[in-house]
């Protein structure tokens, strides 16, 4: 498009719009939206980039916030604009690995579409500081402003009994809910893979062991095992390091299903040529563990742990709702529907909204999980697979 | 097949005896005790002390997990350290309750998922199959406890309060039957009778609506499963010989494809009902259904060691029952399978 | 991009949101209609026409929704409110209470009459001579010295134990003859003081549990199962957690037998859904109604709204031994920078109605005899209060912060964590002191941690509450710790010489002129002292079926007189 020295500006030179007109559609509306946010950011909230610059980013919350807020306006617009650049079709044959799984996930259109709202989601999170339209415990009038119903009052969706605005609640409550989903969900299948790992390398009496514990942990329901380690523990605990404890139980209780399906993929893969040339030519066995065997083991963990997060926000969402939750003032999805539990029928937006948006995002990673499921099993045949392959071949002929 | 279910019963015994040991070691960690409950404005400090020593908490931890083991190996499980009453009282009392709801709730998910999920298969990448799979992936994520609140919130606004949400049993019931009771406590002629229509259409009516908020989440994964596998066998050779064979499609699904398509879904049966006890914990909490799930979040909550302990073990059990009868399960349905 | 799929989607979108958006519109209304039975009997008379019950109108159920159920029955080592008023119910005391005209009496129940005696140290019961036990054991004068010695008894653990504290130690309790007791004082103390500790407990049968180890009488079935009683109603049922069932005595001996056949208590954890099924007619009474909500629930056509007098309060307390509030001057700026009254008018008022008042000290206003005429109140003053606190040396700092000699005025405020009000209460003296460059960081704990952390002195400043007895005995606040009284609720440490004259002295006079001035007296210098800053005082109410008539709303308790309430024959919900 670029005529000697002149680079002629059409609507393709948006991040994103490319896309959106030719390649994986929803991948572009992905991209498109990061744009808006950011954008909004620097058009509307000029005056809250400048105020950054006034804050110190370690010294409290609310400056930590602002500063992570502003690293994300200024590196991600550029990232969005190199993720958004024409890139040549993938050849027919000879795509890379890497290469195909992609283009097997961009064949589900509901797979993209978890992923470009879970990556809205987390760049909500980043940009809470400068999206939200107030703090999410500023109760501009307890009195008068109470109970506000959405649309009314300036708040877009509506006011607690507090006067607090609903919608900052939520944004300031997704980096609680969603941060504790992503840590809780990485630290169990980092354990998980790595007590997989060692009971199907190692075998023998390792291998029982470790299986009689995934069976302990496995013999009370989650639920109730987390609730006895809460109650219990969070007595010890400063209110601040509670999030924290939160993540460690939840980590604790769920890491047993990835390590059973590492552990039967290590199980298969212990045998393969390529391990056993490995151990002929001398490589240590944590060499082998962690550089061979390892990387073919990822591929289920990932998904699971796709899966997992959304999992994960559930029960967290339901920890709230017992009380054994982040304490307040910090906003919780889950916190919000007990909060507004009261309420039920006088402000239905209280308890409505909050569930409505734990229910999306719920729903994004399982359709991000399913889509990485179906693109990373080659055994796996897509039906648009199938189409597509039926249409070059038409084509061919 | 014998030794392989004694070897599991074993194992699910010395299991049992580790998450007593987990439970209790975990109890410990906690600087609070039962005796703390007592703590409130107007309560003399000096009384903290002597319950204390009336409940035997003072006494080292060793001695005390012993004497609970000994008991319960006797099926006794002591008394709760909050309200004195008999262990197994409340969990005999609990347990029916919460039985009742969770089987409700599993034929409820097992009828409807199948359903859904072979719909969905059959009608496969049709309007019907894409909307379904929106809404189970809908009801698939959603947390229970909110379903129930908006359960509660749209039958309040739909039936004007006509519609029990919370209890068990509605106020005539309750009150008939102790008028009853009183009367022949007296000797007297009861002055009113309940019909067992009656006692089971109210009981019924304050089931619907935990069952449905219990029953919901799980109907969608079901259904989800379900589709999955029928589609599996739906591609299988066998499959379409029956079709080449010239038999109708609807013999071909519900005597050839459905049987074995629901192999892995029916294994799912033993795992479900500890899975439903335990989920009952927030749907109880909210409709006040009278069952385990209430019991053991008030036990936690009010650090009742001995109820703890003894529900949890309940849990462990079924847990492990489940497993064993979803294993055996999957050997009885699929004769590929053999266990040495 | 059209593809059937997002046809499908878009069509059950539409559908969805017009369903969402008529729920929204609707959930709103209020219910039509009502279980209103008997609409057109005059609400005044009974079911003959006249004001006064009869015969016909024993009967029907009440049914109260709880929060929480009892623990227990037996006077001795129930511990919850549940409980007492239950107990009071099925196995009533010496003497029954009443509060009238601002001032709290007695009047006999058990006892038929009482006599104060030898400079007044000794208060003598006669008994009633016909009240049997359920057995038909009669209750004696032993009965009530064995009651006491249980109450006494370490092993039993009975929260009820300091009521022995001003009675002789060797021997609180004489039995002089079957029907003859003797409280036995160290001090002559006031006489509702004295009666207050003596019938502080509901009576034990000897006879059932003078062998009974006296470490398990909390698992014992007099209170679990089936207390042993003699009162106008008797438990015919108990679900824990669930429901609890009452019926009436018609056998009893100590007052007329009540109207309402039985009470039903449903235990609805709830809030929310306890008031919709108030408002759905599934109870017929419930307490603790929020102010926020009673207009409301005045708007509902079969229920009417009570509302008691002050008994609960919320205050601040200043750990005084902690540096920054030991100055007496520098607490009285602190209170004077605490807007009060703004905090009354978001928290407690609705629709211009106040459901509180500003708080002078720990009596409550309700004891009209105790309350000062016209109390001075420090002002909403922040300015002036920055102005004594620098005449004190405290300067802003750099960042804002008062500071003097390198520290800055910072501290923690403690509150428990499930109470909304002390919630956002502490939000606003966070607020109003940040505004004079105080700096309070606000920690919520839970309800069981929190008062503990009181009991045991480890906190620096906690907003916390009483709920005020109708007799007054500031001992255990306000005086100072000595070796043999331990002041347990004298969480802040205050000792005033001249407070503790008072207190002794108002404590053992039974002057009442001479009672008053010592309280009010000690209320001034307490107030002069701010070892508090005393928030507000909050009323209570609670809702009732209009059928339900005989309710008179009284500090005392919600159930006042339940024995007396009534509803007329044809008004009657449940036949049986």
């Amino acid at each position: 498009m670029a005529e000697s020295g002149k680079i002629k500006l059409t609507w393709n030179t948006f991040p994103g719009i490319w896309q959106l007109r030719e390649g994986p559609r929803l991948l572009g509306l992905m991209i498109v939206l990061a744009w808006m946010q950011c954008l909004y950011c620097l058009v509307f909230r000029f005056d809250r980039i400048i105020a950054t610059f006034g804050m110190s980013p370690f010294a409290n919350r609310e400056g930590f916030q602002h500063w992570q807020a502003l690293l994300t306006v200024v590196f991600v617009p550029p990232l969005l604009a190199f993720l958004g650049r024409k890139t040549p079709p993938l050849p027919r044959y000879g795509k890379s690995n890497w290469a195909l799984v992609r283009e097997r996930f961009n064949y589900s259109g509901t797979a993209q579409f978890g992923l470009c709202f879970i990556v809205q989601l987390y760049l909500v999170f980043f940009l809470a500081a400068y999206l939200a339209p107030m703090g999410f415990d500023t109760q501009p009038d307890a009195v008068m402003l109470r109970l506000k119903p959405p649309l009314e009052a300036g708040y877009l969706l509506g006011s607690d009994r507090y006067s607090r605005d609903v919608l900052s609640r939520l944004i300031y409550g997704s980096r609680i809910s969603l941060s504790i989903g992503i840590l809780a969900v990485s630290l169990s299948a980092t354990i998980g893979t790595l007590v997989g790992l060692i009971a199907g390398y190692y075998g023998s009496w390792i291998d029982t062991l470790l299986m009689r514990l995934v069976d302990l942990l496995l013999s009370v329901p989650r639920l109730v095992l987390l609730l006895v380690m809460l109650a219990l523990f969070k007595a010890h605990v400063d209110p601040e390091w509670l999030i924290y404890l939160i993540i460690s139980v939840l980590a604790v209780t769920g890491w047993m299903g990835t390590a059973r399906i590492v552990r039967g993929e290590v199980l298969s893969l212990r045998e393969r040529d390529f391990v056993q040339a490995g151990r002929a030519l001398g490589f240590g066995q944590i060499r082998l563990i962690f550089r061979h065997i390892a990387p073919n083991c990822l591929a289920p963990v990932i998904v699971s742990a796709t899966l997992g997060v959304g999992g994960t926000i559930l029960v967290e969402a339901a920890l709230s709702f017992l009380g054994l939750g982040v304490a307040p003032p910090v906003p919780t999805w889950g916190g919000m529907v007990t909060d507004g539990k009261e309420y039920l029928t006088k402000a239905w937006w209280l308890t409505t909204i909050p569930g409505l948006l734990i229910v999306f995002t719920v729903t994004c990673f399982n359709l991000l999980g399913d889509g990485l499921r179906d693109a990373l099993d080659p055994k796996v045949v897509l039906h648009k697979q199938v189409e597509h392959g039926l249409e070059e071949e038409a084509e061919a002929e | 097949m014998t030794t392989f279910i004694v070897r599991r019963l074993l194992i699910g015994v010395i299991l049992l005896g580790c998450v007593a040991v987990l439970l209790f070691v975990l109890q410990e960690l906690s600087p609070y005790t039962a005796a703390d409950l007592y703590i409130r404005p107007d309560f003399p400090p000096v009384a903290i002390d002597q319950i204390t020593k009336q409940l035997g908490l003072d006494r080292p931890p060793i001695e005390r997990f012993g004497k609970w083991l000994w008991a319960a190996c006797q099926f006794n499980f002591g008394r709760s350290l909050h309200s004195g009453e008999p262990v197994s009282e409340m969990v005999l009392t609990a347990l029916p309750n919460t039985l009742l709801l969770s089987v409700v709730a599993l034929v409820m998910i097992f009828v409807f998922g199948v359903l859904v999920g072979v719909f969905q298969a059959v009608k496969q990448y049709s309007t019907s199959d894409v909307g379904l799979t929106f809404v189970t992936l809908f009801f698939y994520s959603m947390p229970s406890f909110w379903l129930a609140l908006m359960l509660v919130m749209i039958v309040s606004w739909l039936a004007g309060g006509q519609w029990p949400i919370f209890g068990m049993h509605g106020d005539e019931i309750q009150i008939k039957l102790s008028a009853i009771q009183e009367a022949l406590s007296h000797g007297r002629a009861p002055p009113t009778s309940i019909g067992f229509f009656e006692y089971w259409t109210d009981v019924g009516q304050h089931l619907l609506l935990p069952a449905i908020s219990l029953g919901i989440p799980p109907i969608a994964g079901v259904a989800r499963y379900a589709r999955s596998s029928m589609l599996e066998v739906v591609t299988q050779d066998y499959v379409r010989t029956a079709r080449a064979k010239g038999l109708s499609n609807r013999v071909v699904i519900f005597r050839h494809a459905l049987r074995n398509a629901l192999i892995p879904v029916i294994t799912l049966l033993g795992l479900y009902l500890p899975f439903l006890m335990s989920g009952a914990v927030l749907v109880e909490s909210i409709f006040g259904w009278p069952g385990m799930g209430r019991l053991i979040v008030d036990a936690i909550f009010t650090m009742d060691f001995p109820v703890v302990m003894a529900t949890s073990l309940l849990l462990a059990v079924l847990v492990i029952l489940g497993n064993l009868v979803a294993d055996i399960l999957y050997t009885t349905v699929d004769p590929r399978i053999r266990y040495g | 991009m059209i593809t059937p799929a997002f046809r499908t989607l878009s069509r059950l979108a539409v559908v969805a949101g017009i369903g969402l958006a008529l729920a929204a519109c609707d959930v709103g209304k209020e219910p039509t209609g009502g279980q209103d039975q008997g609409a057109n009997a005059d609400p005044q008379t009974g079911s003959d026409g006249n004001l006064h019950p009869n015969a016909d109108d024993i009967g029907d159920t009440l049914r109260v929704g709880l929060r929480a159920g009892p623990d227990g029955f037996l006077g001795i080592v129930q511990n919850s409110a549940t409980g007492q008023m239950l107990s009071s119910l099925i196995q009533p005391g010496l003497v029954d209470s009443d509060f009238q005209d601002g001032k709290l009496t007695y009047l006999p129940l058990l006892a038929t009459r009482w006599e104060f005696s030898q400079n007044d140290k000794k208060l003598t019961f006669y008994l009633r001579k016909d009240v049997t036990w359920p057995d038909g054991h009669p209750i004696t004068a032993r009965d009530v010295a064995f009651t006491i010695d249980l109450v006494g008894d370490p092993e039993v653990a009975s929260p009820r134990q300091s009521s022995l504290e001003k009675m002789d130690h060797e021997e609180p309790v004489t039995v002089l003859d079957d029907y003859t007791v003797r409280f036995n004082f160290t001090v002559a103390y006031n006489h509702t003081t004295m009666i207050a500790n003596a019938a502080s407990v509901e009576i034990v049968p000897e006879h059932k549990l003078k062998d009974v180890p006296r470490g398990s009488l909390r698992t014992h079935p007099f209170h679990k199962k089936q207390p042993f009683g003699h009162g106008p109603y008797t438990l015919q049922e108990w679900k824990p957690k669930e429901s609890l069932t009452l019926i009436r005595n018609p056998d009893v001996k100590t007052e007329p037998p009540a109207y309402i056949q039985r009470i039903l208590i449903r235990i609805i954890p709830e809030y929310q859904t306890q008031l919709k099924a108030l408002q759905n007619g599934q109870i017929d009474l419930m307490e603790a109604i929020s102010a926020k909500d009673i207009d409301e629930v005045k708007t509902w056509p079969d229920v009417t709204v009570y509302t008691k007098g002050y008994r609960f309060m919320d205050y601040i307390g200043w750990n005084l031994q902690n540096d920054l509030f030991k100055d007496r001057d520098v607490r009285r700026a602190l209170t004077m920078a605490i807007d009060i009254k703004k905090m009354i008018r978001a928290l407690l008022t609705f629709n211009g109605h106040a459901y509180g008042t500003q708080a002078y000290s720990t009596l409550t206003p309700e004891l009209t005899a105790y309350r000062a005429k016209a109390p001075t109140f420090l002002p909403y003053d922040p300015d002036k209060a920055k102005r004594i606190l620098r005449d004190k040396g405290w300067k802003p700092g750099p960042d804002g912060i008062l500071m003097k000699d390198g520290k800055r005025f910072e501290f923690k405020l403690a509150t428990n964590n499930e109470n909304p009000r002390r919630a956002q209460a502490v939000v606003m003296v966070e607020q109003d002191l940040k505004k004079i460059g105080i700096k309070a960081n606000i920690e919520k704990y839970e309800g069981v941690k929190f008062f503990a952390r009181l009991d045991h002195k480890q906190f620096e400043a906690a907003l916390a509450g009483w709920s005020a007895a109708l007799f007054v005995d500031p001992s255990d606040i306000w005086a100072t710790p000595t070796a043999k009284e331990k002041r347990p609720f004298n969480f802040c440490s205050y000792s005033n010489p001249r407070v503790d004259e008072l207190i002794s002295k108002g404590l053992a006079t039974s002057d009442p002129e001479v009672e008053r001035k010592c309280w009010i007296e000690m209320q001034n210098i307490i107030y002069e002292d701010q070892p508090y800053t005393f928030l507000f005082w909050r009323s209570e109410s609670f809702a009732c079926n209009k059928r339900f008539r005989g309710i008179k709303p009284n500090v005392l308790t919600t159930y006042y007189k339940l024995p007396k309430w009534w509803v007329p024959k044809a008004e009657h919900k449940f036949k049986f």
